[in-house]
């Protein structure tokens, strides 16, 4: 028998969707920045992990049935997973904020280099954290068998670093520039990192789909409502073939077909920089729609009647879609701000945005 | 030590829902809240078709699942082993809900009453007054009647006083409740007796609730001849 109703729904998945999403985009800056390359890329992927990471405590807050109680989370510590996650979270949200700090000439240890590197490692250590806990959060219930899969926590940061790495390519692709340090240069190679990613997450579902499909009858039936359930359609159609196959498809364009043409490489990673994330947030969605319980009563002979509602609300839309479309005009401002005019601290020469980088830059 | 318990029979429980009635007229949770209920089903084709049904509710397990997950400690075990929620400290955010292999927890998101269009009545104000929206809720055992009924020096399972209210309430005796830990209760001799068992054992949770399944008297002893 499942539950009557699934303890979270849209606004857990949008929780854990940014979490991945800002642990992924802070790793792949932090990680470029470690590198030696262009520290704006670093910078603007810091600004974006930060954006994440706020709109990830609005959503929980959000989500929580006494929002102001939330410190409890905090002054009540326990060994509960969550706990742990609430800590990860500001300490995330912390270390990324003194690190974007480095980048401005206005503070006074802006110049300290091993300062910006130590918060960087620091960043790079918990930025896998929060990713990993989206998964451990779910493997904690240990009736649910698609939530208690060994491999979810791993198929989360896969999918968090992949969100990440399109996210932190998208913009600086499409505003290269011939003066200063070309941006499209310094991202190189982060396709073919990414597309590792993506063959990644696809042998992971496979192999969770093939594992739970061969185990008990609660585990076949909750990987069933992926494969021909009610939620077969933002599996397939969404996570499947939006999240997975048409970002694979254009990242093997732009390696094999477009690698001499600069424009069509560029639309192809913008537009796997929309692709990618909205895969990743159907992902954590079904994840949690799949999430149902044992059948307790199956052991004595008793059988029960499935019934599980399962959906957003018209409430829960209207504030995923806010969501979405705020934090694209967030991240669209901050390309512009932090990649398109003359930075303070680093001093690079740039010119203006070339014409086709307006309106085709969302998350 | 003391460790209250339940056994659910079911093979004399009869689906009456007497239980769910006893438990909501005693505990008056608010709408959509069922501490005990009873969960029902058909199995088979014709002519195999069978009904099949169980009484619910909270587990009470000693190794507790929903304690465990929870960030703030709002939910809590007794030395007698009920498990409560202190809805002063929770935050709702359902872990616990998602942890619990039973179903046994509901998240009371808002208060209504049952006739929303006279709003609540006298009796729904005065027992609504314990709950809290945004919280979650779930069976306490009738906590707050063994604890008077023990103070008054009865018996929990033997007085009804100090008795869940679910157990006072069943027409056919199919929920016996007592000290588990007291080898000569009647509940301890059940389920010895009757081989009562733990549902999902291979979890680990340990429950205190106990049930007889509803095939025992199905089962054909063939005497030798």
């Amino acid at each position: 028998m499942a539950l009557e109703s699934l303890p979270w729904g849209i606004y857990i998945a949008c929780d854990i969707f940014l979490g991945g999403a800002a642990g992924g985009a802070f790793v792949v800056g932090a990680v470029q920045d470690l590198r030696g390359k262009s520290r704006q890329v670093a910078k603007f992927a810091a600004f974006v992990a930060i954006a994440a990471v706020v709109f990830q405590l609005v959503s929980l807050f959000l989500d929580l049935g006494q929002p102001l109680r939330a410190l409890n989370a905090f002054d009540r510590p326990t060994g509960s997973v969550m706990s742990f996650g609430t800590w990860t979270i500001s300490a995330f949200a912390i270390i990324a904020i003194v690190y974007v700090s480095f980048f401005f000439a206005r503070f006074p240890w802006s110049k300290s280099n091993g300062g910006r590197k130590l918060f960087a490692v620091l960043g790079i250590i918990v930025g896998f954290m929060l990713m990993l806990y989206t998964g451990v959060l779910l493997g904690a219930n240990f009736a649910r068998p698609l939530w208690t899969q060994a491999l979810l926590p791993l198929l989360f940061t896969a999918s968090g670093v992949s969100t990440g790495i399109a996210l932190v390519q998208a913009a600086p692709r499409l505003m290269s520039r011939k003066s200063g340090p070309d941006l499209a240069e310094e991202t190189k190679g982060l396709e073919s990192v990414n597309l590792i990613l993506l063959g990644v997450q696809s042998l992971t579902v496979i192999l969770m789909v093939i594992n739970l499909s061969n185990s008990t009858s609660d585990a076949s039936q909750s990987i069933s409502t992926w494969l021909t359930g009610y939620l077969s359609l933002d599996f397939w159609a969404g996570y499947v073939a939006i999240g997975l196959a048409i970002p694979i498809l254009l990242y093997v364009g732009v390696l094999i077909a477009w690698r001499n043409n600069s424009k069509s490489s560029a639309l192809g990673i913008a537009l796997a920089g929309i692709l990618i994330p909205i895969g990743g947030f159907l992902l954590r969605y079904i994840t949690l729609g799949a999430g149902l319980n044992i059948d307790f009563l199956q052991s004595i002979g008793v059988v029960t009647q499935t019934v599980v509602s399962f959906g957003p609300t018209n409430t829960e839309l209207l504030y995923t879609a806010g969501l979405f479309i705020t934090l694209a005009i967030v991240y669209v401002i901050g390309a512009f701000v932090l990649l398109g005019s003359r930075s303070r601290s680093s001093g690079v020469t740039t010119r203006e945005v070339t014409s086709h980088d307006s309106g085709s830059l969302r998350p | 030590m003391t460790r209250y318990g339940m056994v659910v029979d079911l093979f004399r429980c009869v689906a009456c829902n007497t239980c769910t009635i006893a438990c909501k007229t005693k505990n008056g949770t608010p709408k959509g809240v069922m501490w005990r209920r009873v969960v029902q089903g058909e199995t088979g084709e014709y002519p195999q078709a069978q009904r099949s049904w169980a009484s619910i509710g909270c587990m009470q397990c000693q190794n507790t699942p929903c304690l465990k997950v929870c960030p703030t400690g709002a939910t809590y075990i007794r030395p007698d082993g009920i498990v409560l929620v202190n809805y002063d400290t929770c935050i709702g955010c359902r872990y616990c809900i998602a942890a619990c292999p039973y179903d046994a927890r509901t998240y009371l998101q808002t208060i209504e009453g049952y006739f929303p269009e006279q709003g609540l009545t006298s009796n729904e104000t005065i027992k609504y007054a314990a709950f809290q929206s945004g919280t979650v809720t779930k069976c306490t055992f009738c906590s707050d009647k063994i604890d008077a009924g023990v103070k008054a020096g009865l018996t929990p399972g033997v007085d009804m006083d100090a008795t869940p209210a679910c157990v006072n309430a069943c027409p056919t005796n199919a929920l016996i409740f007592g000290d588990l830990d007291d080898p000569n209760s009647t509940i301890s001799k059940t389920v010895r007796s009757e081989r009562a068992e733990q549902l999902l054992p291979e979890l680990g949770t340990n429950p205190t609730v106990y049930y007889i399944p509803p095939t025992k008297g199905n089962q054909v002893e063939v005497e030798p001849s």
